[in-house]
């Protein structure tokens, strides 16, 4: 009987989907021991399988389950097993030592009393000045730091967190979300993190789960390899955005030391696309972090954004005339200070966002300038 | 090559697969209930284009039965719902035009694969199969989009833990499109 067609078999992964369903609905204990289940029995196939290339996958996958129920001492001992057995093939040996490093990490973060809902993260480093094993300290010094920084941030955003200006995040302080190091994998030049919240707080449904924080860094990471517009348009509020679009910017290769980074999460906990920059999306990224701040409007103000077709001053009055489309004629708006007046001339047939009060009948019927910005 | 039009029924796990039936029930499911946002319910069956690697497209019928209620609730979140939805008509789609057997899900640390084995062949001749689905589109903009994602999923295979060939599948549910790579070692 093939392997595969071992009843044995089909159980795990029944169990295993159980597992993930119960994984995706938060419901982790269980989740973790369905896993449990699932492992036991893909070992025992594992164990009896004959032919090489099916006894390694299975190996893998008995292993990978044991890992995934949070099981690390378990999981090694069944991957060393496999290590220990000359039918194990090349690719298959690699798989399991990979396997040992990712239980060894996790378990040392559970021994430190974080939640096995921990979320690796990957910056791979390739090309350039980058070799194997191996990368220049100048390359790696600040992109580290500017991983850590976004990844903190994209947390804060995922809670709804107004944008923090400067010193540590709250986040981290009260140790509701951490950011750890871990050291590259051989034969590849990653940095490597895991995001992780403590053990007591992984079971409330508002806690800040890794794999959201990851998730979102990620989708932020997926925007802005399109462009900066694209990270405002994902991420909403401008000051966040603007500090994903320069973070970014700086995570990008130079085409010099670096070709090419690659952001992901080597996991099954996240959903996410792996997004690899390139030298060509290091320019607009820097330029646009670069560029005046974009005013949000303050509360009350409304943005009207239109072409200045002329600016009237009088000694009671002065406006200014605003195309805008979709509308008939230009929206008038009153100007009570004249330091504004002066730069507006200067500006006639530009296009403008303009920051307004609106009308506010029977004293006010015409929208007042409060600032504006020339697009 | 030619080919006459493909069946691909949604209503029952191919005795070709060892699938665990749960793992088979909820893909279908999952493909039935997005298929229900965009198409009639059969009868006829949905009609549908299938293509593998650079042979001429053929024409293909997709078998289904409508979703109930509950399970249109347990597949409420779409993006999962289409993941796993695309799965089900991958698998349906590669026995149904090149033979393939799907040997079952194969677990590594960022996640499982399903593998597969040619018609007639040994199961340690085993491939990947890598699946991208999507739900909404059916212009001409939605067909490249599909074409970037198979090209995409090619890629990955590339990069997969499992250092072994496999085939990649693009599946369009609005489009009723399926794309399938040749095999990429």
């Amino acid at each position: 009987m093939s392997a595969f067609a071992d009843p044995r078999r089909l159980e795990s992964d029944e169990l295993a989907a159980r597992a993930e369903t119960a994984w995706r609905t938060g419901d982790l204990r269980v989740s973790r021991e369905l896993f449990a289940q699932a492992a036991e029995l893909e070992e025992a196939v594992a164990t009896e399988a004959s032919t090489p290339r099916v006894r390694s996958l299975l190996a893998v996958s008995a292993t990978a389950l044991w890992y995934k129920a949070a099981d690390y001492s378990r999981a090694k001992r069944c991957a060393y097993s496999f290590l220990a057995d000359d039918r194990t093939t090349d690719q298959g040996r690699v798989e399991l030592e990979r396997l040992v490093d990712r239980c060894s990490r996790e378990a040392e973060l559970a021994r430190l009393d974080f939640d096995s809902s921990m979320v690796p993260i990957e910056i791979k480093l390739e090309g350039g000045r980058v070799g194997t094993g191996l990368a220049p300290a100048s390359v790696t010094r600040g992109r580290r730091e500017r991983v850590v920084a976004m990844l903190m941030r994209s947390a804060e955003l995922e809670a709804g967190q107004e944008y923090r200006e400067r010193g540590e995040s709250d986040l981290s302080a009260s140790n509701e979300v951490q950011v750890f190091e871990v050291p590259a994998v051989a034969a590849s030049y990653g940095l490597r993190f895991y995001v992780a919240s403590p053990a007591q707080q992984s079971l409330g449904a508002d806690q800040l789960k890794p794999a959201k924080v990851v998730q979102r860094f990620l989708a932020i990471a997926d925007a802005a390899q399109r462009g900066p517009d694209e990270v405002r348009r994902l991420v909403g509020d401008e000051l966040y955005a603007r500090a994903f679009i320069s973070g970014f910017g700086e995570l990008a290769p130079d085409g010099k030391d670096v070709a090419a980074v690659a952001c992901s999460a080597p996991t099954w906990k996240v959903s996410a696309p792996r997004t690899v920059f390139e030298p060509k999306h290091r320019g607009p990224l820097r330029t646009a972090a670069e560029a005046k701040p974009v005013r949000s409007p303050a509360p009350g103000e409304e943005v009207l954004v239109g072409t200045l077709e002329a600016v009237h001053a009088s000694s009671s009055e002065k406006w200014i005339e605003l195309k805008m489309e979709r509308r008939a004629e230009p929206v008038i708006v009153m100007i009570d200070k004249p330091l504004l007046l002066r730069t507006l001339f200067a500006e006639i047939e530009s296009t403008l966002r303009a920051f307004t009060l609106p009308p506010k009948p029977p004293k006010h019927r015409r929208h007042r300038l409060v600032d504006f910005e020339v697009l | 090559m030619r080919r006459n039009t493909i069946i691909l029924d949604l209503r029952e796990k191919s005795p070709a697969h060892q699938l665990s039936d749960g793992t088979w029930l909820n893909c279908a499911e999952a493909a039935r209930v997005t298929l229900h946002r965009f198409h009639a319910v059969p009868p006829p069956p949905t009609p549908t284009l299938l293509k593998v690697a650079q042979d001429e497209p053929c024409g293909g019928e997709i078998h289904w039965l409508p979703p109930t209620t509950a399970e249109r609730a347990s597949h409420a979140n779409e993006k999962d719902a289409t993941e796993q939805g695309a799965y089900a008509i991958a698998i349906a789609a590669v026995q149904a035009l090149e033979g393939w057997r799907i040997l079952g899900r194969a677990h590594q640390g960022s996640g499982a694969d399903y593998i597969m084995a040619p018609a007639g062949g040994s199961d340690e001749d085993f491939v990947r199969l890598e699946v991208t689905g999507m739900a909404k589109g059916a212009d001409e903009a939605a067909q490249s989009e599909l074409r970037r994602r198979l090209i995409i999923k090619i890629e990955q295979l590339g990069r997969g833990d499992l250092d072994r060939p496999g085939v990649a599948v693009a599946v369009g549910f609005e489009l009723a499109w399926v794309l399938v790579s040749g095999v990429q070692t």
